[in-house]
């Protein structure tokens, strides 16, 4: 079912945050500046009373986008069947307008690594992809997006570029796009790239999300820390990556560091200016 | 007519009817649960929590005219509207007498805030009052008030409507009748045939309806005002602790007008002000109104239809009123039909 949707129906959503727990207490007090929320669906999948009456109290006060952490999309040894169950659990049980996880593996072999992994970029790395993503897919009729990641080490027998194993993906499984603009401006800082003309080789329309957040600089190199506010540098990369997409949602990470709620507000009212202007 | 009670039910010795008796109480007893838990009709859409969330509307849906009232106390307490005075202890040395309140600015109308606060403070005028007095002093004109914020609440669908309340009303009656119904009839079979040992078979239908009507209690917020009140709850968990509601600062919602405590007051009851600098005023609400301002829905249809929006404080309508006390087992408990009381001939208590 996931195969023949078409990403231009999917509903705007605005601009929201990354529900982490502490922000819970001044949700309510600054949801003008809050549209949806996204939630990590990892958090969700225990049956705890109280897990379940949160979950319940977010949904029926915001739209809400499930993102997964571990669903493991690359992992040669297939889905994990519980961790799958859980995730389709909690889609059938929020029936968002899509849900998302990343390009990456988390697991190997029945062992799980605990961060997410860069793939290489292999036609077997598509062909294992393809695999996983139609398992999940004929699991869920939910659209499926798919996260950029931070890349600490590449491989040296990658047979796509950046853009065009992104491509194949989408192509391939039809899925979306989350880009995370962090992401994007680490990779293309610590790997000599054009993010620009990156993007603009990325199938428009299926740019349905974006993530952003600060990045921060240390050794030589740029990481993705979740831990600081937004770069002017990537505000812009965000605005190119509005001009160029179709994009539906934009949604603010923090996840260390994490500051009042009234803080973040001014980076999601600049998010949504851009939204407003250029989406 | 003979097979009126001529019949194995009318001629049934006392011990097999009262067994078969209370068969049939459980039974009704079930029914009657099952009435008592089933959430009034409303519509099945979620109410959302609003931008400025209005305690004076939560305190209502939680409790009732008492929450509002202690809510606005509070408030004013807080405020610095309403202070202490402090009992002459000469006079009172070993008397326990109750604290009593006095406005600060005798010439305050409380105009600038809402038109309960003005109700309490034109009560506290004249004189200084306990909270207890307060209450009764401004109980009609609470009551008045409140009948606005009850309108808002069931046009909400939060909490039941008249049309709700008199079908719940016909339906515990219903239950009552029905169960009742098998100890009358016996009652007069046996009458009619000269059995007037009737003691325990009144008695029992008696407090077999009181339980009835305890059991089948049933509390006047809707499912959607419920599932309200607990989303309140989740999103607002820190305001239940003092020390965390020093960390919200005055924005969109919280201002010189309506502080987190009072919402705090509104959503969790008394106990959000316990362990704070309000705490002392747990004392002059005493450990009734503690018990029954945090009681998570506190109030039933007795309360909402029988007692009068105002008149009944949380305390006074509780499980007090009606309680295990006045007609639990020691009224009627097994002691009354033991081997004392019903003899092997015939039960002495039961018509057989």
């Amino acid at each position: 079912m996931g195969n023949k949707f078409s990403f231009a129906t999917l509903p705007m959503l605005g601009v929201g945050i990354g529900y982490r727990q502490p922000f819970r207490n001044q949700l309510f007090l600054q949801r003008t500046a809050i549209d949806f929320l996204e939630l990590v669906a990892d958090h969700f999948f225990s049956i705890s009373l109280s897990s379940q009456d949160e979950l319940a109290c977010l949904q029926r006060n915001f739209p809400t986008i499930p993102h997964g952490l571990a669903l493991s999309l690359g992992s040669a040894d297939g889905l994990d069947p519980v961790y799958t169950k859980h995730f389709v659990q909690l889609l059938n049980s929020l029936q968002p307008a899509w849900c998302s996880d990343h390009i990456a593996f988390t697991r190997a072999n029945g062992i799980d690594i605990g961060h997410l992994t860069p793939l290489p970029k292999t036609r077997a790395s598509l062909r294992v992809l393809r695999h996983n993503i139609t398992a999940f897919q004929d699991q869920s009729p939910i659209p499926l997006l798919l996260e950029n990641i931070t890349e600490p080490f590449r491989y040296h027998d990658d047979q796509y570029g950046d853009a065009d194993f992104l491509c194949e993906i989408c192509e391939q499984n039809n899925v979306g796009i989350l880009m995370d603009v962090t992401n994007l401006f680490i990779n293309s800082q610590n790997y000599r790239f054009d993010p620009i003309t990156f993007l603009h080789r990325l199938p428009r329309e299926r740019l349905v999300q974006l993530h952003f957040v600060g990045a921060r600089y240390t050794e030589g190199q740029w990481h993705d820390a979740h831990s600081t506010p937004t770069q002017e540098e990537i505000w812009q990369l965000l605005t190119e990556v509005v001009k160029y997409g179709s994009v539906k949602g934009i949604i603010l990470e923090r996840d260390l560091n994490i500051p009042d709620l009234s803080e973040l507000v001014p980076e999601l009212q600049r998010a949504r200016t851009i939204l407003e202007e250029f989406g | 007519m003979d097979w009126l009670f001529d019949n194995p039910i009318g001629k049934m010795s006392g011990p097999a009817f009262l067994t078969l008796y209370a068969v049939w109480f459980i039974f009704w007893l079930f029914v009657a649960r099952y009435v008592g838990t089933s959430k009034p009709a409303s519509p099945p859409n979620p109410l959302s929590i609003p931008l400025n969330p209005n305690p004076f509307h939560i305190a209502y849906l939680r409790g009732g005219i008492p929450e509002v009232f202690r809510t606005v106390f509070v408030d004013l307490v807080e405020k610095k509207r309403l202070i202490e005075v402090e009992p002459d202890r000469k006079l009172y040395r070993f008397v326990s007498i109750p604290t009593k309140w006095v406005l600060a600015n005798p010439m305050d109308l409380g105009q600038d805030l809402t038109q309960f606060h003005a109700i309490l403070i034109n009560g506290l005028r004249h004189n200084p009052c306990s909270i207890q007095d307060a209450m009764m002093q401004t109980r009609n004109e609470f009551a008045r008030k409140g009948l606005e914020l009850r309108i808002t609440l069931e046009t909400l669908g939060l909490i039941q409507n008249e049309r709700q309340l008199r079908r719940f009303q016909a339906l515990s009656l219903a239950t009552i009748i029905g169960f009742s119904s098998l100890g009358i009839y016996k009652l007069l079979a046996a009458i009619t045939h000269g059995h007037f040992n009737i003691f325990l078979l009144v008695a029992g239908t008696f407090v077999g309806a009181v339980m009835l009507i305890l059991v089948g209690q049933r509390t006047a917020i809707t499912e959607r005002g419920s599932q309200y009140l607990k989303d309140l709850r989740i999103a607002f968990s820190a305001l239940k602790s003092p020390s965390r509601r020093r960390d919200y600062l005055p924005n969109n919602v919280f201002s010189d007008q309506l502080s987190p405590t009072v919402l705090a007051m509104g959503i969790f009851g008394l106990i959000a002000i316990q362990n704070s600098e309000l705490d002392p005023l747990l004392h002059a609400f005493g450990p009734q109104g503690l018990a029954a301002s945090s009681h998570p829905t506190g109030w039933t249809n007795q309360i909402a239809s029988g007692c009068g929006s105002g008149g009944c404080g949380s305390g006074g309508c509780g499980s007090g009123g009606c309680g295990s006390g006045g007609c639990g087992s020691g009224g009627c408990g097994s002691g009354g039909c033991g081997s004392g009381g019903c003899g092997s001939g015939g039960c002495g208590g039961c018509g057989g």
